[in-house]
């Protein structure tokens, strides 16, 4: 099975626009783990065929008969989750301390449906998205969730390959995101921010043994930036895959929802598929 | 010699997983004048619970004498528990488990050894 | 009255809003981006800068006789504990206090463990913003520390997304600014930042940036509109420069008095 992940560091690159050209051109079962407020499925545009449940960390709640008012988890917990012998779900980090404390066993560990994952098919092929509820913990639990039953799918079709359009950031849910792919994509922003966290996914990407192949995303805004881009993926053997032109037509297609995108940015995302289906799938 | 692989379904006949922490069993062989003697598939429990999936399993798989991981990838901190505990890790994604075994036993595999400081986080982060 | 500047989707101008809103209306700002921090670009002056701080366990392995009691109730795996060491993660460690007080021996005490720095920047106003220390998993813990130094008046710059450090960032606020930038991206974000407003009962507004852009986002808002900034290329420019927007300086003065009557 081999796995694209499209990766970026920094949010607003353009990943998601990438992922998403992609899709219109590849035999594979695409997935979106960026489980944080997900993009992907706006444009793709997908009719949901299975909707799961996703279970994530346990939270503390009194049992009130319980309860003999002693106070003492209200002494113990350090996130002020609980005021006048009830938990504030919001506030309660799960940790556990309380329920391990009371001396009169009156609490306990609750699990809850904290988000959704959508199987689903798009007019490009099957796409598996999902959604961690506003407020909630990410760590990369879902994300695994997510890829593997893109994968599951995937072998069920005899589709070979899998397209994922990971989180921002190099945390937990971008290295689950990760596993198993044999192509890293970063999606590299020519701005200061942008380049310090391309240069920090990478490391991730490296570490991991996952060769990452960069493409530059509206190469033309900041040519300064662009050649520092160039320069340090010279210095560290890294392929520059594809320079996407900024094109001022795009946020219309994209507001227009308007799949496959035309124009020079759309027309180099094409040819940046091409390239990796020859030289790396 | 104890070995644990990563796996799915488990069993000598299924792929070795390519995740460590969160793969969804191990099976566990054990291994006598070069034959293998017992095989065990265990589910991983700690798949389940939020960070630190690898540094959990670790301990578990310690706590039950295995000398030797075979798995697709590894992070850091899990890396640096196995090794702590004294156990070899070495990289076999891609192939069977019994294919993987017996590679291992004639020293065909690449040893992962001991990243530098870990440096990720559990969660979303752009700095 | 605190005023919490967020958006859900990172880019869409939160930075912009907090910081030309704090100037033109004199209130000193927050930024709780501790992981990004970028207000500091905006408003320069003299700094002092504080080291912070949370507790993190060490075992002493000579008191430890390696029970595995502290590692069992870790709910984080930020104990390992062997047949014959046993030491910590303290970036997966959440500070919450258990293993120390569970362990049968005494042998594990909290020390400090240094996760960023709270600034101040003494200028026309103050900001006041955290740096996290990279490696440090939780942004939460530093969010607090500069959230004690708010007092009842405040602007707060917040981080992106909308999970838990989202909603911590507008947890002590009265009135929230939700952000949005005329796409369809940013629209899908805002209504699930909408939903944590909600959830915790806040009251808010939305401010439209970059308005001008190809997608219809105005007439689908269910919430008072505070202010609309338009697309333009010299708003871009004096951004990526760090300048306020002096030009608009009537704009943030509406944008704040629709957000205070709310």
């Amino acid at each position: 099975m081999k796995q694209v992940t499209v990766i970026s560091g920094k949010g607003g690159a353009g990943k998601t626009t990438v992922t998403a050209m992609f899709a219109t051109l590849a035999n594979a079962v695409v997935a979106d783990c960026d489980v944080d407020a997900p993009n992907l499925h706006i444009l793709l545009k997908p009719e949901v065929i299975e909707t799961i449940p996703f279970e994530g960390m346990k939270k503390a709640r009194i049992v009130e008969e319980k309860c003999s008012r002693c106070g003492l988890c209200e002494e113990l917990c350090r996130f002020d989750a609980i005021k006048d012998f009830k938990v504030d779900e919001i506030r309660c980090e799960g940790c556990g301390f309380c329920y391990r404390a009371c001396p009169e066993k009156a609490i306990e560990m609750v699990a809850e449906k904290r988000g959704e994952i959508y199987i689903t098919k798009t007019e490009f092929g099957d796409f598996v998205y999902a959604l961690l509820y506003p407020g909630e913990e990410n760590s990369g639990k879902l994300v695994n969730e997510v890829r593997n039953i893109a994968k599951k799918i995937a072998k069920e079709n005899g589709i070979d390959l899998l397209i994922l359009d990971g989180a921002a950031g190099i945390g937990c849910p971008v290295i689950a995101s990760l596993a198993g792919a044999s192509v890293a994509l970063v999606v590299a922003e020519p701005t200061l921010s942008g380049l310090n966290d391309m240069v920090r996914v990478i490391e991730l990407a490296r570490h991991f043994k996952i060769e990452p192949l960069v493409a530059i995303n509206k190469f033309d805004l900041n040519l300064d930036i662009t050649s520092k881009i160039e320069e340090f993926c010279r210095s560290n053997n890294i392929e520059i895959v594809g320079r996407i032109p900024f094109d001022e037509d795009l946020p219309k297609q994209i507001a227009q929802l308007k799949l496959p995108f035309e124009g020079k940015a759309g027309e180099e995302i094409i040819r940046i598929w091409k390239n990796l289906e020859e030289g790396w799938l | 010699m104890r070995i644990a692989v990563s796996t799915t379904n488990g069993g000598l006949e299924d792929k070795v997983s390519e995740v460590f922490g969160r793969a969804v069993s191990f099976t566990i062989v054990d291994v006598e004048n070069g034959e293998i003697k017992n095989v065990e598939v265990v589910r991983n429990d700690y798949a389940v619970r939020g960070g630190g999936a690898g540094i959990a399993v670790s301990q578990f798989l310690a706590d039950k004498g295995v000398e030797v991981v075979l798995t697709g990838n590894v992070g850091p901190n899990a890396l640096s528990v196995l090794n702590s505990a004294g156990i070899k890790v070495y990289r076999a994604g891609g192939m069977k488990v019994r294919e993987a075994v017996e590679k291992f036993l004639k020293g065909e595999l690449e040893q992962i050894l001991v990243p530098g400081d870990p440096k990720f986080g559990r969660h979303r982060r752009s700095v | 009255m605190r005023i919490a500047v967020a958006s859900g989707k990172g880019g869409t101008g939160k930075t912009t809003v907090a910081v030309n809103l704090a100037y033109f209306n004199g209130i000193d700002l927050f930024d709780l981006d501790v992981e990004e921090p970028n207000d500091h670009i905006f408003v320069k002056g003299e700094s002092r800068e504080e080291t912070v701080y949370r507790k993190v366990p060490r075992i002493d392995e000579e008191k430890c006789d390696f029970c595995g009691i502290c590692r069992e109730v870790c709910e984080y795996n930020a104990i390992v504990v062997l047949k014959d060491k046993a030491y910590t993660f303290p970036e997966l460690c959440h500070s919450c206090g258990a293993c120390s007080y569970f362990c049968p021996r005494n042998a594990i005490e909290e020390v400090d463990k240094p996760i960023g720095k709270v600034v101040e920047i003494s200028s026309d106003i103050k900001l006041t913003y955290g740096v996290l220390e990279i490696g440090e998993a939780m942004p939460t813990p530093l969010m607090r520390e500069v959230k004690k130094r708010m007092g009842k008046r405040a602007i707060i710059d917040c981080p992106p997304g909308t999970s838990c450090p989202f909603v911590e960032s507008v947890l002590d606020a009265d009135v929230c600014i939700l952000v949005c930038e005329p796409t369809p991206f940013s629209y899908h974000d805002l209504k699930l930042a909408m939903e944590v407003m909600k959830k915790l009962d806040k009251k808010f507004g939305v401010v439209i940036n970059k308005h001008g852009l190809p997608f219809d986002v105005e007439s689908k808002i269910q919430a008072p509109i505070l202010g609309k900034i338009p697309f333009s290329r010299s708003i871009a420019e004096k951004y990526s420069k760090g300048e306020l927007l002096f030009d608009y300086e009537d704009l943030f003065r509406e944008i704040y008095d629709r957000a205070v009557s709310l």
